[in-house]
């Protein structure tokens, strides 16, 4: 859109194109002003950083889920990937037995597997990512499950336990900076690696990309296999912080992740998307359910304006591509 | 393709006697139990109690995995019914929506009852083994009485609404603070998950509401809410109780963390319906209900678990 369109659709056109571009914006600037006002809690200091601390974990994962997205894919495997990677990272992090490090690693290389597996399946075998993803979302739960033998994974160590509990400073989770290192570092790849562009390419137009001489398939299997090592990350992250490795952690992660992304404005049919984006969209859905459990609003208005916001969102998308 | 399809096919034929259960020998009693879901810490005790008391009596015991949906543990029972059990037992994900599953077993003159969890048309079924669900509230709320001089602000995290136990141990729960000065300040659901109960507990933490218990309707819950007291310094001023004497719960009382929990006795569930299903099988007449009680579990007794 340049500016004659705007000149010639006026001031409707204007406030139709802020919103479209920074309406993810707004909308977190006016639920925050709504629920400041409702509760004096709500703006202090520490619910800021509650509220930081709380997103953390499904940021990285919407991180993935971002990525994935923009390629052209989908990725309904991430909660699935959380679960897994949780009990397997927990299995070596008892007290005494291996340093932290094996833990870690566990966690991110199994979330890596089943990301690398996707990848494979969706790229050379030209399954839709939908169904792959749907596949290796079943049996990661059920792999997750026996793994564990239906029981959870107790007796952590205080290192593991220290990994996602630590406050910096005697203040600030620790999560917060997993998350904008991760932020960081994937803004990083998104906008000024040539890796990045070619994730553009891939899901903007394939065929264009592999007439262009990219090799489209290696593009698509490194894709899912980062974002199964950040389901991987978020799995272990979030086991280290509830103090469980439990097999069924991270229900519904997978949804909650790529709505993130898609209210963060990435497009649900590649090409088009944004990390910083997708931190905003995180961030909403985290500030809604925050305010609406500090206001004791049953959960079911949550589901419900959860909801509704990602379909406006979506349908915010649509329209401002229909315009270009 | 083809040849990826028969690959698929093989194995699958190859890896499904592995978990096709023991076979019946001539004249063994053949038991059918559709579970409401094997992914449920709990529920997977009872069943690895069943299994164990099976072989000890000489039961060739099938247990089907309903997965969480009630739509599938009718078609289980429907598949029991046709490969002509001698008797099976529903372990029911809903009040409602199992309930096809009894009437099609009483259709078909097979033997049928509960465990853990009720069916709506029970009278149908030929018993019910496991706890009464109001009762453990009801010990929740008791020990919280006890320990608290029966007042104070109350925070409620309850499982999924609508579910049985949710509703039943909210009865209790209540039950139990009649005649006391207890408010129940908050409550919201965390669907039996720990990170949810760990995260609502953060906000209401945040949200200046006051509060000195927290009852969690099982130690899942519990242990979330836990955390997030503890992270947040205030474990001197709010007593937790939870519900089920999960292992780490039971290691958190002994360290002086949670102030109680209650007992539901998994084991003594999936034996008692192993004992029941032979009574059944051998023509003999049982009871309408055959309860489990549930146990008070705090500092005082946690090393009996």
């Amino acid at each position: 859109m340049n500016n004659s369109t705007v000149s010639m659709t006026g001031v409707r056109g204007l406030i139709a194109t802020v919103f479209s571009r920074y309406g993810i914006y707004v909308a977190l600037f006016l639920i925050g002003l709504v629920l400041s006002i409702a509760s004096p809690f709500f703006l202090t200091v520490t619910n800021i950083l509650n509220i930081l601390n709380q997103v953390s974990i499904i940021g990285i994962i919407a991180v993935g889920s971002t990525i994935v997205l923009i390629s052209g894919g989908l990725d309904l495997s991430a909660g699935a990937i959380v679960a897994v990677a949780g009990v397997a990272g927990a299995h070596f992090a008892h007290p005494g037995e291996y340093p932290l490090i094996v833990p870690i690693l566990v966690g991110i290389l199994t979330g890596a597997g089943i990301g690398l597996f996707n990848g494979v399946v969706v790229a050379k075998g030209k399954i839709p990512p939908f169904i792959v993803t749907l596949g290796t979302m079943t049996a990661g739960r059920g792999l997750a499950l026996l793994l564990v033998g239906g029981m959870q994974v107790i007796n952590l160590s205080d290192e593991f336990v220290s990994l996602a509990n630590t406050r910096v400073l005697g203040a600030v989770p620790i999560l917060i900076f997993f998350f904008a290192g991760i932020c960081l570092l994937f803004w990083f790849v998104t906008t000024r690696m040539r890796f990045g562009r070619h994730i553009y390419a891939v899901g903007g137009n394939e065929n264009a990309a592999h007439v262009s001489g990219l090799n489209v398939d290696r593009i698509k299997i490194t894709v899912y296999a980062l974002a199964g090592a950040l389901a991987g990350l978020g799995g272990l992250l979030l086991a280290s912080r509830t103090v469980v490795g439990s097999p069924i952690a991270g229900a519904g992660y997978e949804l909650d992740a790529i709505a993130a992304a898609v209210i963060g404005g990435t497009s649900t049919t590649g090409g088009l998307g944004r990390v910083t984006g997708t931190i905003i969209g995180a961030l909403l859905i985290q500030v809604i359910s925050n305010g609406l459990d500090m206001l004791n609003v049953p959960s079911y208005y949550q589901q419900i304006v959860k909801g509704l916001i990602i379909i406006l969102a979506v349908y915010m998308d649509m329209r401002s591509k229909n315009k270009r | 393709m083809k040849r990826v399809i028969f690959a698929v096919i093989a194995l699958v034929l190859a890896v499904l006697p592995v978990f096709a259960g023991a076979e019946a020998e001539d004249g063994q009693i053949r038991v059918g139990a559709s579970m409401q879901g094997l992914n449920d810490t709990y529920i997977r005790i009872v069943t690895d109690a069943m299994e164990a008391r099976a072989e000890e009596l000489g039961i060739a015991l099938t247990i089907l995995d309903g997965q969480g949906r009630a739509e599938t543990q009718v078609s289980q029972v429907e598949n029991l019914i046709a490969q002509q059990f001698d008797v099976i037992v529903l372990n029911p994900m809903s009040i409602e929506g199992a309930a096809p599953a009894v009437d099609a077993a009483v259709r078909a003159d097979i033997p049928i009852f509960t465990l853990v969890s009720l069916v709506a048309n029970q009278e149908k079924a030929v018993t019910y083994v496991g706890s009464d669900a109001p009762e453990s509230g009801l010990i929740q709320g008791e020990m919280i009485v006890a320990a608290t001089g029966g007042q104070g602000r109350v925070a409620l995290i309850q499982g999924p609404i609508g579910h049985d136990a949710q509703i039943g141990r909210k009865e209790g729960l209540l039950e139990a603070f009649e005649g006391n000065s207890f408010e129940i300040v908050v409550e919201q659901t965390a669907n039996w998950q720990r990170d949810q109960a760990l995260e609502l507990v953060e906000n209401w933490l945040q949200s200046g509401i006051e509060f000195d218990i927290v009852a969690a309707q099982n130690d899942n819950m519990a242990m979330g809410a836990l955390q997030a007291i503890e992270n947040a310094g205030r474990q001197d001023e709010i007593l937790v109780f939870g519900i089920d004497a999960t292992e780490d719960a039971q290691a958190a009382i002994e360290a002086g963390r949670l102030a109680g929990t209650v007992f539901q006795d998994a084991v003594g569930q999936g034996r008692m319906a192993m004992d029941v299903a032979l009574q059944i099988a051998n023509g003999e007449s049982v009871e309408d209900v055959i309860f489990i009680p549930y146990l008070p579990v705090d500092a005082s007794n946690v090393a009996d678990y």
